[in-house]
């Protein structure tokens, strides 16, 4: 074989590997490690769930032993004497619940999972710019998952600082304190960060350099365009994460004072650090990070409904041009607001009125999208096939889940219900609501796409809608919890007179979230079931007219044969120039050029 | 077109695809860069809100001396990457190593100059714990040094596939893009060091 | 990786300059670092306020970054060739550095006004401690 010139970047794709280690393990191909992302962050999934469910066990029945649990691990990890929570064991709980679920389940899913496996495709390209990055970004998260793993194995077990982390507590160890889980869990988050780095770095590049001929940037699907405007947070927000890691671990180690003030006491002894820090510096910092951070959360899901929408209305998305603009002045914004998490944290009240208006602000584009999305399906002809389901509820959520921030938003109302239930009612109405079903609506989309089979429909809307009914009957009452003045991260409820009223509701809110916790067994089995014995599937099951569903399933492992050249835009439904069909691909010649030929 | 399904596993690859290769590496780059300074972002904006609010912040004069040897070692090293990108886009593969090489130099005697400053420092007792400047001092030029460290590193692999004889005139980008991290590290000490030595 | 034998000019890179004229005038960037590198030494040394009747190190900490700044932009236009860098790249770095400053100004002014106002006032407050 005469050796071939290859003359352009996109042309050049890594040799096909044979042998296992390059296959699975140290693999370049994105369609690989996106399914490494996949596969790491549903097990991170059902550890962050089974932590919930601890957490909702002991507030609902405070001092109860944990059924079976309990009785296995006496005394051992989280649990007490009598194989209840501990009070150490229940921060630690939620701590790790939220660290877990952020950091290693919702970004590398959203972020590492679909948009590796979609941005190269939907781009019309052979794979991302960097595949050697690509493979170290999967197993710099890998090493950072060992590492949380590692923490709750440590003797005094993982952080018990809130997911937040606020010094002096996570900064200060006392001696019934985690150290070394503390320190093994910001080891992790610091790694992530630069995970989440180089993803960013590599996703940037890619969009930026490797479209398609034709693919302009209004022709780009808005998945990919949400992918743009995350990666953009990503690479400019996170190194703050890492720093403020850094800065927190040298407090702890070498027991400098950055984030601890002077005369910090533990039990009757002075601490290690000679103090003269600031704790509220530590917010500033991660803030700055973690607030954007909420807009990597969410900014993806808000591009998988933008995709699926349209194609499940057989409409064009409504407004695209507003849709694009809308996300990156989220992303100008976003960069201005993190002051609202710390109105109550003895921030200067004017700056806190300039992050109160700034906050504000965010709601309109915010609004926008929902406002199109509402449009796209306006007197569209709906298929309600699951994923449709999935990405409608995204909708609703994302509606209460919005409502409910905008309060928060306005200072004199968040000096009332800041740290309460009502905060964990909005963001779980985000989080879950919105970027969780989000997700679900994304797998059960781009399911054939990825493994070449069909999930089960009819076990789908199962649990569509058993997610949906119990997800709203255990979070909704939060909002209530919250006004009452039930305080999050409180270990028990009873002990208060003012709250004593809520124990009910505790109960109730228990039993919802543990039958929503089993109805995610409906979908691991229908999704782990698929993925080896599901039919096999169409290469473009739902019609739909972006360029990752003209390639056959499976995926070959270069994608495109031919790179692909487009023609329009990526919701091309129900468009006359279609006819007699109700969708045309996005890299179908023009007929005027069809008929020519 | 290139068809990927016969493609061997050996392909040429030509002087448009460095080109348009070395493009996408530079933003790449440029992109990190942009991490690093929101990196040092979070230290810089610390420190300055510890020397503007803290009460008892204390700016001990270090010596200004190793600070200033430190910085005209940086610069000159930062001269000899930009002769070492300069020699390798013109295929001059000997004197380019040659500049690597100098430039790795350079790299060690700062690091060296540093080692003794730390020396000095923990001899007299000055730990990162001893107050809140020396936990600035040790945070904002560790970290500065951990780069140092990565960049000599990417300056030993590139002196020895520049030996091997990987670069020519149409690619010799890596040399270029680690230049770019080299000049960065440059200019983080040079706000550093009248951060730290001088105000 | 091979790479192509070819002996297409590398025309890109080449700012049409003689190898020579482009190693002397990054010698001389190097020499108005070097001297800058001086002027910041020597302006320490010296109160920069005198001239204003300014007492306090305000006036020489904004000497100092200034000076630091200028040498910044001298390596970031010039060895790191900003100058021929394309606009996309130039908005990363500018982005970063907005984001940098947003971050200066929003932490210490916070800071400044709880040290003033809060610290100061509790110490009055108490009687002067």
């Amino acid at each position: 074989m005469s050796a071939q010139t290859i003359d352009s970047v996109a042309d050049f794709v890594h040799p096909e590997p044979t042998d296992f280690f390059h296959k699975y393990v140290w693999s370049y191909d994105h369609k690989t490690v996106a399914k490494q992302y996949l596969w790491t962050s549903l097990i991170f999934l059902v550890l962050g769930g089974f932590l919930a469910m601890l957490i909702r066990w002991q507030i609902a029945y405070p001092g109860a032993p944990v059924p079976l649990l309990g009785a296995l691990l006496k005394g051992r990890f989280i649990f007490d004497g009598n194989g209840a929570v501990s009070a150490e064991g229940y921060i630690q709980l939620a701590s790790m619940h939220g660290l877990v679920m952020i950091f290693f389940v919702i970004i590398p899913l959203i972020v590492g999972a679909f948009g590796n496996f979609l941005i190269p495709l939907h781009i019309g390209s052979r794979d991302v710019a960097f595949p050697l990055l690509n493979a170290l970004s999967y197993w710099l998260y890998f090493v950072a998952g060992l590492l949380i793993l590692a923490s709750f194995l440590v003797p005094l077990g993982p952080a018990a600082s809130g997911w937040t982390n606020y010094p002096p507590l996570s900064d200060v160890a006392g001696a019934n304190s985690p150290d070394i889980g503390m320190n093994l869990v910001m080891s992790a988050v610091f790694l992530a960060g630069f995970s989440s780095i180089f993803g960013g770095i590599n996703f940037l590049v890619t969009i930026v350099k490797m479209r398609a001929p034709g693919m302009t940037w209004m022709r780009l699907p808005m998945t990919t365009w949400a992918q743009f405007v995350t990666a953009i947070f990503q690479v400019l927000a996170t190194p703050m994460l890492a720093a403020a890691g850094a800065m927190l671990l040298f407090d702890r180690i070498l027991h400098t004072s950055f984030f601890v003030p002077r005369g910090v006491m533990i039990g009757a002894a002075a601490a290690a650090n000679t103090g003269g820090g600031y704790p509220l510096l530590w917010q500033h910092v991660f803030w700055f990070y973690a607030h954007p951070a909420v807009y990597i959360l969410i900014l993806p899901s808000m591009g998988f409904t933008s995709d699926i929408l349209p194609a499940f209305a057989r409409k064009p998305i409504f407004g695209q041009r507003a849709m694009i603009i809308s996300l990156v002045a989220i992303m100008g914004l976003g960069f201005i607001v993190w002051g609202h998490h710390m109105f109550v944290s003895g921030l200067n009240p004017w700056m806190g009125m300039a992050f109160m208006i700034s906050t504000i602000f965010i709601a309109l584009p915010s609004g926008v999208k929902v406002f199109n999305w509402l449009g796209t399906i306006w007197g569209g002809s709906l298929r309600l096939e699951p994923p449709m389901l999935y990405a409608l509820t995204f909708v609703a959520m994302f509606i209460v889940g919005g409502l409910s921030g905008i309060f928060m938003a306005a200072t004199p109302v968040d000096v009332y219900i800041h740290d309460t239930y009502y905060v964990i009612a909005h963001f779980h109405y985000v989080v879950f609501g919105a970027t969780l079903f989000s997700v679900f609506a994304a797998t059960t989309y781009w399911f054939p796409k990825m493994f070449g089979r069909e999930m089960n429909r009819t076990l789908n809307y199962v649990h569509w809608a058993l997610s949906f009914i119990f997800f709203n009957l255990a979070f909704f009452p939060m909002h209530f919890l919250g006004e009452a003045g039930h305080m999050r991260r409180l270990m028990t409820s009873t002990g208060y007179e003012f709250l004593n009223p809520m124990a009910p509701w505790n109960e109730f809110i228990t039993i919802a979230a543990f039958c929503l916790g089993a109805s995610q067994i409906v979908f691991a089995y229908n999704f782990i079931h698929s993925v080896f014995f599901g039919k096999p599937a169409q290469p473009n099951p739902w019609e739909a007219s972006t360029l990752e569903w003209t390639i056959p399933v499976p995926v070959p492992h270069y994608n495109y044969r031919t790179i692909p050249t487009v023609y329009r835009g990526p919701h091309e439904y129900s468009s006359p120039e279609a006819a007699p069909a109700d969708w045309i691909a996005q890299d179908a010649p023009p007929r005027g050029n069809r008929a020519a030929h | 077109m290139f068809d990927p399904a016969a493609q061997d596993h050996h392909p040429t690859l030509s002087p448009a695809f460095h080109r348009e290769r070395r493009d996408m590496r530079a933003m790449g780059m440029w992109l990190f860069l942009g991490s690093e300074v929101m990196f040092f972002t979070a230290f810089f904006a610390a420190y300055i809100v510890a020397r503007s609010a803290a009460p008892g912040f204390v700016a001990m004069p270090l010596e200004r001396g190793f600070g200033t040897l430190n910085t005209i070692v940086l610069l000159t090293s930062s001269l000899t990457m930009a002769l070492a990108v300069l020699n390798s886009k013109r295929g001059e593969r000997v004197k380019t190593g040659r500049y690597i090489a100098l430039t790795f130099l350079l790299a060690c005697v700062f690091l060296v100059v540093k080692g003794i400053e730390y020396a000095h420092h923990f001899e007299a007792g000055d730990f990162p714990s001893h107050d809140i400047f020396f936990g600035f001092y040790f945070l904002l030029t560790g970290f500065h040094g951990l780069h140092v460290l990565g960049g000599m590193i990417t300056l030993a692999i590139l002196w020895w596939r520049n030996r091997r004889g990987d670069f020519n005139k149409d690619y010799n980008d890596p040399i270029e893009i680690a230049g770019l991290y080299w000049h960065f590290v440059d200019l983080v000490w040079i706000f550093l060091f009248p951060a730290l030595y001088l105000l | 990786m091979s790479s192509a034998a070819t002996t297409a000019p590398s025309g890109v890179h080449d700012h049409g300059r003689s190898y020579k004229a482009e190693a002397v005038f990054y010698a001389e960037i190097f020499g108005l670092l070097i001297s800058l590198t001086i002027l910041t030494v020597t302006l320490s040394y010296v109160n920069v306020g005198w001239a204003l009747d300014l007492t306090g190190r305000a006036p020489n900490i904004v000497a100092g970054m200034l000076v630091a700044a200028v040498k910044s932009s001298l390596v970031l236009w010039f060895f790191m060739h900003m100058n021929h860098e394309g606009r996309l790249n130039r908005f990363i770095f500018a982005f970063a550095l907005c984001l940098f400053t947003l971050a200066v100004v929003a932490f210490s002014s916070d800071f400044v006004w709880l040290h003033t106002y809060v610290v100061e006032g509790a110490r009055a407050a108490v009687g002067g401690m």
